[in-house]
């Protein structure tokens, strides 16, 4: 078993050369990482004001080692000692132009709205970085570095990844971010027809897809947590997921139910209504009850989540839908009963994930 | 160095009451949150890891490391003064498991780092801190994770001691061709620290 890394010079050469770090030493040594700590502060006090999910307009933060005077060909700047004023400023959510600010000190900045500028202009003496389309870059001089971001897709910055200490929270963040509108690509893969489609079913057997997203996003976000799809609870129930804290004795299964319609490859169609979800609670409430004699000691704790892509009126030749039949089943909650979220401690109330459609117009 | 505190007979390992301050003071200003005890363990672990990239020697560092069933990595002398800390009011702790500094832990802290043998061991905290500038938390995790002495062990889910003999001799070697491959020695610990979890990260992806 070969389970200690072995050394290979060349391979770590290799990665090493990748690095924007490693090229921000050589060029410009302790300066330069200096002003390399600065930005990474500036940024990260600027993305708690400017939502780099909604950011439109090409933005270029630019930290200088030494003044060149490059920036005056941008022209007169506005200047800002406050971040939330910057961020006020630059609306980068509307604004579609290119937006430069440059990094005087992490309390200290001036802004170009509206410049037609290529960044690689700017990078002589200067480390900048650069946020345009959804992808991340440094350049350092003639170098463009693209950033590699663990959370591509559903995080735009790896500068801006939220992290939850509580895993309802991280939940309700997963509903809104990766599945309303499908935005997690492992998730959007388990649409009939591909992220492309008008999500109106499922391709047969979507909960793996399912398990895989809520899996990889938690891996992501959760802090101190170990997760672990599909877990035996005893010697033959598989629960979804499992999440364990380290230290602790907290131990959460996650249980994920779909509703809606899946088409197969030949055209039938498979329609799960409330019963599905219904069921899934009696599931995991019998999960609780056998994880808790598997493991003694620890407090373990039960999340159902519901992935609901009901449509209505939809057939198995449907190709469209209209906003009133694709949101149709947006705000119906389901009615449990028995309400375990209710009777038992240890069940949390069930999460209901509406994954909308692409409506035609009405 | 062991200290006994008097009123309580408990044993304090100074280097590991101050880490544990100086970790909690910038991990909260970093994260925006308190950090966990599980976070404490593991920063401590990679400012350690600084120390050796500077060719210091681990006895020097005051306290010891493992890899247990509960936790990776984990420091026995950081677990206990945790509950020191907590226990005289200078960390405050959160659901038993996150802790702040308190005003009393802060003003603690600012005196102790005025001492010269504990003003040595800052600029490899802070290093190893400063990764969450660059860093999201859960990839340095991942990444500390397949570190070469950690990551047998928890294949095989045992227990051991980290920093071995054994375990010193090949990072001296991978610090050594790190500093290499990088070129230039800068003084800032952030650096180095980036590099490594990096590295880490990518010679570990399949198909690298």
């Amino acid at each position: 078993m070969n389970c200690i890394m072995k050394l290979d010079i060349n391979i770590m050469k290799a990665i090493v050369e990748e690095m924007h770090e490693a090229a921000i030493v050589r060029l410009y040594g302790n300066p330069g990482v200096t002003a390399f700590r600065d930005l990474l502060e500036s940024i990260k006090s600027l993305y708690e004001f400017i939502n780099p999910e909604t950011t439109k307009s090409t933005l270029i933060i630019i930290r200088e080692i030494s003044s060149t005077g490059s920036l005056s060909i941008l022209g007169i700047p506005t200047h800002f000692n406050e971040v939330q004023y910057l961020a006020a400023h630059c609306d980068t959510a509307r604004d579609i132009g290119t937006t430069v600010i440059q990094v005087i000190s992490p309390s200290e900045y001036r802004v170009w709205k509206n410049v037609s500028i290529k960044p690689a202009k700017l990078a002589n003496q200067a480390i900048v970085y650069l946020l345009s389309e959804g992808k991340e870059f440094f350049l350092i001089e003639s170098k463009r570095f693209e950033i590699k971001n663990p959370s591509h897709g559903l995080h735009s910055s790896i500068f801006a990844i939220p992290t939850f200490r509580y895993l309802a929270d991280a939940l309700e963040d997963y509903k809104w971010r990766s599945i309303r509108t499908s935005r997690c690509q492992i998730f959007s893969n388990a649409w009939h027809g591909g992220e492309s489609s008008n999500k109106l079913f499922f391709e047969c057997k979507p909960e793996v897809l399912m398990r895989k997203s809520l899996a990889h996003y938690l891996h992501d976000v959760i802090r101190d947590g170990n997760v672990h799809p599909e877990t035996n609870v005893d010697e033959t129930h598989p629960v979804d997921i499992q999440v364990t804290w380290q230290l602790t004795n907290r131990i959460a299964i996650i249980e994920i139910k779909w509703m809606g319609n899946s088409l197969s490859e030949s055209g039938s169609m498979v329609k799960y209504r409330d019963a599905r979800a219904k069921k899934g609670a009696k599931q995991l409430a019998e999960y609780l009850d056998a994880k808790r004699k598997w493991a003694p000691g620890f407090e373990v704790y039960g999340y159902l989540v519901i992935i609901d892509a009901r449509r209505k009126g939809v057939k198995p030749t449907s190709e469209m839908i209209n906003s009133i039949n694709g949101l149709w089943y947006k705000d119906q909650n389901i009615k449990f009963n028995p309400e375990y979220h209710k009777t038992r401690f240890d069940f949390f109330e069930p999460i209901r994930m509406f994954a909308e459609p692409l409506c035609s117009p009405d | 160095m062991l200290l006994f505190l008097e009123s309580d007979n408990i044993m304090v390992n100074p280097e590991a009451y101050f880490d544990c301050l100086a970790l909690c003071t910038r991990l909260q200003s970093r994260l925006d949150e308190p950090p966990s005890e599980l976070e404490i363990h593991l920063f401590s672990y990679l400012s350690c890891l600084l120390w050796l990239y500077k060719g210091k020697p681990v006895a020097t560092w005051g306290y010891t490391f493992a890899v247990t069933q509960q936790a990776f990595p984990f420091s026995p002398e950081i677990h206990e003064n945790i509950g020191i800390l907590a226990y005289q009011g200078m960390l405050l702790g959160k659901e038993h498991f996150y802790f702040q500094t308190t005003e009393h832990g802060n003003k603690e802290y600012e005196v102790l780092r005025s001492l010269s043998t504990m003003s040595e061991r800052e600029p490899y905290l802070d290093g190893a801190c400063s990764c969450l500038l660059a860093l999201p938390i859960n990839q340095l995790r991942d990444a500390i994770l397949q570190e070469p002495s950690i990551k047998p062990a928890m294949e095989l889910m045992q227990s051991r001691n980290l920093l071995t003999e054994g375990d010193i001799d090949r990072l001296y070697e991978q610090f050594k061709a790190l500093s290499y491959a990088v070129g230039v020695q800068v003084d800032d610990l952030m650096i180095p620290a980036i590099v490594w979890i990096k590295y880490l990260s990518e010679v570990n992806k399949p198909h690298v």
